[in-house]
């Protein structure tokens, strides 16, 4: 019994010690969190990890990555007000949800940390109503009707569309599919639906292929991220989908470009969110150190096709794009 | 009830069965059986396995309803729908591995089920101060010094649990005891500090049923020993009227062999 | 067993060391031991507040669980039940505009007929709850999400209602969800501990025969159970809606497991018939600092799963060499 109080202990004591060594080292840094609503599981949310910590490296500051295993909001906001107990110097968060952002961000802003806003935004009817400073991102219900004006040309009146959704739910996701079927719908007159496809890649692609049993005249499918574009290009290729559905999807990711590549997929937004991380952090610390206050930033609404393609892969494979 | 219990305090068997008759689709798990069971007398319960031994001590309990036959319990005639009816007349069973909650303290399981309350405002909670002090008088009363009455079950032997199953029922006013195979796990000590609880029992006033397949367990305490073979009552002796061998002989060679069965008539 | 050479009055510490609690105990302490030494803002008002709070809304269910759990049993569906409590709170005070006390008893209601039919099932098809309540956590997940066809559900007006479940605040950054939390947890301890029913409820989990054989009302021990985890289970989900504004159909996937983790750090028994309300009450406060901790030092949140699946071994292999050392009491 002693011996096992003892070893506890000791594990404990090495652990403390541990502990302050690392507190040491960057005790002098500025601090700065980047809560997203995933975290780096997903290779988009990968690619903004790597933004952050580039910024860090860059400009010499602390500056940490957070995000629950799977989309889940108040797993975020609990980390987004841990963050505020760490007395960080600056937190950037997505608003995954137009509500429970509200008071957490409103808390934090009175307690003097500067916040920003990256990757997604409350909806428009309630824009105004969370205090952060400024918005690092892009405009999903824009970025949508972007994409569906970008397959018009090819798409006959009265065309069918299917808008494929792996996290039913998602704010920022639902805008983009919301985006696509409204131009869609008002444009070609046709019926969009809207399919749950699940984050399981396997489960995905046994739901697209009842569905595409059930409605054979299919014309286009839109995916609204990478998690649901892996699964969708498997499909495709295995099913020989080539040159008969027209596809497009969102994010870059290098299933995605390769598709591109083959005319499997007509194009992807681009959305560059290694910037949402690396401009987050650095309007962060120029706030927290010159108090410049930080402006909305466009990383871009981009649409790679065939011809760019090629430039972009490199990058997404190091994990860049 | 009670009136008939004071008025004829010993003339009365505590419980008789008549002809008790169970069959289980088309074997006959008991025939004609007659048993009695008198006040401050314990009856030993022997035979094969499959004698039918747990058929009848489950017929008594009020388990199993019997096909045909009687059940008297202080001379009235009745009719036992569950084990909690059972216990309501003050028969109670303690089966060899159904007796305590493991997981539980002394003073918890001694109560289990008819906690004693007390009321604290609108609430009614348990009399933790009570069943503490009733469990550590039971515990001393049995003889079971080392233990205190919060002290897990899992904890104690064999022995020390049935002593503590008895001396439940003995506290709740039981008037029957039916006890299954309770030395059939312990070690020779145990068994015979079991037995002299038995005896404590039997002093008490209780009716006592022991049911067990080892004989040389049962005689030394019993005052009247009943052989079942085949659901048949194979025979019914006073204590003092045989002995160990011939009761063997009978277990094993069945009825036909020596034979000297007691006239004790049932009325 | 120490316990036959045992002294009539143990010392202090050796009583201390009768108590079930002793693991998760220890489990907290190195736990806070570890986040302090690496970042001092651990013992902040603040940082406690924000762990009570996020403790409350796991608790209350695990609290719910624990219980379910002693009487033998156990519900994997709390976590759908979670977000369906919240979410018919919401909706019927968004879309249907209900009075919101009014929409909150009908919400928990309907959380406790969900437990209560759980119940039911396992009990009268005899199929063991683990798959009954799988069935009902896949069964409720896709109701909910058809609901709202997957859309989180936000209340924006002012219902001071929902200050009083979780919005609104005590002291510093501890919610009143916290509160609730406390109150609902010692009235379970008081039940557990010192009623006739929490004799009943051992007795069940422990050995349901001997139980029955003594006149314990078993099968109605269990379905009350039931009943109870469902409606702590919508009462989270209110909780939560209280502090978030908003409930999504997606919410509360890992509850069930989360709730589970947290009864056994505190040192109830998967087999039932042992376990303590304050244990788990301990242990859904060592999950919560370890989610808080873990963001403070700045260490990727997947840890937070390793670290829980440590102390959940750690803690019970602790309580294992305990019961070696020394007998238990109860």
């Amino acid at each position: 019994m002693k011996r096992f109080v003892g070893l506890l202990l000791v594990l404990s004591l090495a652990l403390t010690l541990g502990g302050i060594s690392t507190t040491v080292s960057a005790a002098d840094n500025m601090t700065f969190y980047v809560i997203a609503h995933t975290g780096p599981g997903d290779p988009f949310w990968a690619v903004v990890q790597r933004g952050v910590q580039d910024a860090g490296k860059a400009l010499g500051v602390r500056a940490i990555f957070q995000g629950p295993a799977g989309y889940n909001v108040p797993e975020q906001v609990n980390m987004f007000n841990a963050a505020m107990a760490a007395q960080a110097d600056g937190i950037a968060t997505s608003i995954s949800d137009a509500r429970a952002w509200v008071e957490p961000i409103k808390e934090a802003r009175s307690r003097g940390i500067p916040i920003v806003a990256i990757n997604c935004q409350e909806p428009e009817e309630h824009k105004g109503t969370i205090p952060y400073m400024a918005y690092i991102g892009m405009n999903e219900y824009e970025a949508g009707r972007m994409v569906a004006y970008k397959l018009m040309p090819k798409l006959k009146k009265g065309a069918k569309a299917v808008v494929a959704i792996h996290q039913a739910g998602h704010v920022g996701l639902e805008a983009r599919a919301k985006g696509i079927s409204d131009v869609l719908t008002a444009e070609l007159g046709g019926k969009v639906d809207k399919l749950d496809i699940t984050q399981d890649a396997t489960q995905a692609i046994g739901i697209l292929r009842s569905y595409l049993k059930a409605n054979p005249d299919t014309a286009a499918i839109f995916t609204v991220g990478p998690l649901g574009a892996i699964p969708t290009i498997k499909m495709m290729r295995d099913d020989g989908l080539k040159g008969k559905i027209l596809y497009a999807s969102f994010d870059l990711e290098s299933n995605t470009i390769q598709a591109i590549k083959d005319g499997i997929c007509e194009g992807t937004v681009d959305q560059q969110q290694y910037l949402q991380g690396f401009m987050a952090v650095v309007e962060l610390y120029l706030n927290a150190k010159f108090k410049l206050d930080p402006a909305d930033y466009d990383t871009g609404r981009g649409f790679i096709t065939k011809e760019t393609a090629d430039i972009v892969e490199v990058l997404v494979k190091d994990g860049y794009r | 009830m009670e009136q008939v219990t004071r008025s004829n305090p010993s003339d009365i068997p505590i419980m008789q069965g008549m002809k008790l008759c169970k069959w289980f689709g088309r074997v006959a798990a008991l025939k004609d059986v007659d048993i009695t069971l008198e006040r401050g007398e314990v009856v030993g319960l022997v035979g094969d396995n499959g004698a039918g031994k747990s058929t009848l001590i489950k017929i008594l309990s009020g388990v199993y309803q019997p096909d045909s036959g009687e059940l008297r319990f202080e001379g009235r005639k009745v009719e036992l729908d569950s084990p909690r009816d059972a216990r309501k007349l003050g028969i109670e069973t303690v089966y060899q591995d159904l007796a305590l909650v493991e997981t539980m303290s002394i003073a918890r399981n001694f109560f289990l089920g008819a906690e004693p309350r007390k009321r604290v405002g609108p609430f009614n909670l348990l009399d933790t101060g009570k069943m503490h002090h009733a469990t550590e008088e039971m515990l001393r009363d049995i003889g079971i010094t080392v233990r205190t009455a919060n002290q897990e079950v899992s904890t104690l032997s064999g022995g020390e649990r049935q002593a503590i199953a008895i001396g439940r029922t003995m506290h709740f006013g039981g008037k029957l005891l039916i006890l299954d195979e309770p030395t059939s796990a312990l070690s020779v000590h145990e068994t015979n500090k079991v037995l002299s609880y038995i005896n404590e029992a039997r002093n008490s006033g209780l009716a006592v049923i022991f049911i067990t397949h080892n004989l040389y367990h049962v005689y030394p305490v019993a005052d009247k020993i009943v052989v079942l073979e085949h659901g048949r009552k194979a025979g019914e002796f006073r204590k003092e009227e045989t002995n160990v061998e011939e009761l063997m002989n009978i277990i094993v060679h069945g009825i036909e062999g020596d034979r000297r069965a007691v006239g004790h008539t049932i009325q | 067993m120490d316990g036959k050479g045992s002294s009539p009055k143990p010392s202090f510490w050796k009583a201390l060391l009768h108590h079930r609690e002793v693991g998760v105990a220890c489990a907290l302490i190195i736990v806070f031991t570890v986040f302090f030494s690496m970042k001092r803002q651990f013992l902040n008002p603040g940082t406690l507040g924000d762990i009570v709070t996020i403790a409350a809304e796991l608790g209350v269910v695990a609290v719910g669980a624990s219980f379910l759990m002693i009487s033998g049993e156990m519900d994997l569906s709390v976590g759908s039940n979670f977000a369906l409590g919240g979410m018919i709170l919401a909706m019927l005070v968004t879309k249907q505009n209900w009075n919101p006390v009014l929409a909150f008893i009908l919400a928990i209601s309907c959380s406790a007929g969900i437990g209560a039919v759980n119940g039911i099932i396992t009990l009268s098809a005899r199929i063991p709850s683990f798959i009954t309540t799988l069935g009902a956590m896949m069964f409720w997940r896709g109701v909910a999400l058809y609901l709202t066809q997957g859309w989180p559900i936000s209340i924006f007006e002012d219902v001071p209602l929902l200050r009083w479940l979780g919005g609104g605040r005590v002291i510093s950054t501890v919610h009143i969800s916290a509160l609730w939390w406390l109150i609902i947890g010692a009235i379970f301890w008081i039940i557990l501990q010192k009623t006739p029913y929490g004799n009943w409820v051992f007795a069940t989990g422990g050995k349901r025969g001997a139980a029955r054989a003594l006149g314990v009302p078993d099968v109605k021990v269990k379905l009350i159970n039931f009943t109870l985890i469902g409606l702590l289970a919508g009462l989270g989900g209110c909780f939560q809606l209280g502090r978030m504004g908003s409930m999504s159909p997606v919410w509360g996937q890992e509850l069930a497991l989360e709730a589970i983790a947290a009864s056994v750090i505190g040192g109830n028994s998967l087999n039932g018939g042992v376990g303590s309300i304050l244990g788990t009450m301990l242990g859904a406060i060592t999950m919560a600092s370890i989610r808080i901790g873990l963001v403070m030092i700045g260490a990727p949140a997947y840890w937070y799963m390793s670290f829980v699946g440590f102390i959940v071994v750690a803690a019970v292999a602790l309580n294992v060499k305990l019961g070696e050392v020394i007998s238990w009491s109860k």
